[in-house]
């Protein structure tokens, strides 16, 4: 028998022995866990390609808008700002829909930071189209930097508002619908105003935007909050 | 390593889903019975921080169950968990291993790991949504082990398997309790008679029964069957 078919045969009839004191051995070993902005990054992967389209695709039917409309139309882009805080919130609340929220909520990085890292990524990607959408309404339009402000704020903190509050008094797979009612309505909303010349006239002051725009915002930041706070007592059955 | 529960109070409105109920567990495997309705699951959810208490405390080597630090060492089973529909079998598993803390290397060794153990290698890039129910319960366990954990909660793990799948999975739970302690919730008396060290019995969300079962005690499922009556029983 040569050497190497020595080995060969040493090898197929070699049997490792069953290891002992295994997990003892693991749990010495110093493992690397993920810190807080590599979930987050994680989270990225996680959100679903239309939660992106539907966003991006709100701000490029704006464009698209405002490119073949006179000025007049400012408020067409208002009505379509609603169905970005949608896609956000529906996104937000998918862990609910899909049923994975017990899992969640059991481990290390809980459904609230799931929550929280894939409302902060959608609502910063929302928040840099509103800002980039901004200066080209404001120019447009030939409106002030408070009015643009208003006509995106507003229906987006509206929309979120009511929205949050759905879903934060309405546990259900099925939130989905009110939701995207509601949403229709605000947006609604937005194109009806536009025929009120008298409504236009008081709700475009500098007076009305600054106290409308950031009351809205309050009150989504404070559903947000309550939201959050809660979490647990929303999962039972 | 010990599990102390002080007290544990749920209330929902007038009715007392778990009523101060104080236990101390250690490594080994805890097997908890009790007819529907009787407090388990409230129990199981509050130990795993998805329910907040009206009263009392959980704490694991001080770790109270509110903190990070107590959930990275959990592992939960629940009785009934969805998926999001596009997943496959190791997307589950690396999803849910980076909510564990899993940096992407490890958890894929991981999770090849397990879906080994839970003979589920040839589906592992199947969407979830075409596993049968055996299967996706199977994930369920695969996923509970995923952080090595100290504290394994399982919720009717053996519900949907297979005769010779829940023996083997038994064994494999008796197995996780020579080093963690192991919370088994379970409708089947013979699971428990075989692999559980210490037996709880819950009835109206109070604690009956708690202590070590052997023969001098009698049939563990005669018992089980007289304390609780046979309509309350799946």
């Amino acid at each position: 028998m040569t050497d190497k078919q020595l080995k060969q045969a040493l090898k197929s009839v070699y049997q490792p022995p069953k290891s002992q004191k295994k997990n003892a051995f693991l749990d010495s070993i110093e493992v690397s866990t993920l810190t807080m902005p590599e979930f987050v990054l994680s989270q990225f992967g996680y959100i679903r390609p239309w939660g992106w389209l539907m966003s991006i695709g709100v701000f490029v039917a704006a464009l698209l808008l405002m490119w073949n409309t006179d000025e007049q139309c400012v408020w067409m882009v208002s009505a379509l700002i609603p169905f970005a805080a949608l896609s956000t919130f529906m996104e937000m609340n998918r862990s609910v829909r899909c049923g994975m929220d017990e899992l969640e909520q059991a481990s290390r990085f809980s459904l609230k930071a799931v929550t929280l890292a894939r409302l902060g990524i959608l609502g910063a990607a929302n928040l840099i189209l509103m800002a980039a959408l901004s200066p080209v309404i404001g120019v447009w339009g030939q409106l002030t930097i408070l009015e643009t402000g208003f006509y995106i704020l507003c229906p987006y903190c509206l929309t979120a508002f009511c929205n949050l509050h759905i879903i934060r008094k309405w546990h259900s797979k099925e939130n989905l619908y009110p939701c995207a009612a509601v949403t229709m309505l605000v947006s609604l909303l937005c194109i009806v105003v536009n025929f009120m010349t008298d409504w236009l006239s008081w709700i475009s002051s500098w007076q009305s935007c600054a106290v409308i725009t950031p009351l809205l915002l309050a009150l989504m930041l404070r559903e947000c909050k309550n939201y959050l706070s809660h979490m647990e007592e929303y999962i039972w059955n | 390593m010990e599990l102390k529960i002080d007290r544990l109070t749920k209330q929902y409105g007038n009715k007392i889903a778990v009523d101060r109920v104080s236990l101390n567990l250690t490594p080994g495997v805890t097997g908890l019975l009790g007819a529907n309705g009787a407090g388990k699951t409230t129990l199981m959810r509050m130990l795993c921080g998805i329910l907040r208490p009206t009263g009392g405390t959980v704490t694991l080597e001080g770790m109270d169950v509110s903190t990070e630090e107590y959930r990275a060492i959990l592992g939960y089973l629940p009785q009934d968990f969805g998926y999001y529909p596009d997943f496959t079998g190791m997307d589950f598993l690396l999803y849910l291993a980076a909510l564990k803390g899993l940096p992407k290397p490890q958890a894929k060794r991981r999770a090849q790991e397990l879906l080994k153990l839970v003979s589920l290698e040839h589906n592992a890039k199947q969407k979830i949504k075409t596993y049968s129910g055996g299967m996706k319960q199977r994930l369920g366990i695969a996923q509970a082990l995923l952080n090595h954990p100290k504290l394994l909660i399982l919720d009717e793990p053996t519900a949907g398997l297979d005769p010779k799948e829940r023996v083997r999975f038994r064994n494999l739970i008796a197995e996780l309790g020579k080093d963690s302690i192991v919370l088994l919730s379970t409708h089947i008396v013979s699971d428990i008679e075989h692999i559980a060290d210490i037996v709880i019995m819950m009835k109206d969300g109070q604690v009956i029964y708690n202590g070590a079962w052997d023969e001098a005690h009698g049939d563990l499922e005669e018992f089980y069957l007289r304390e609780f009556d046979e309509e309350g029983l799946e």
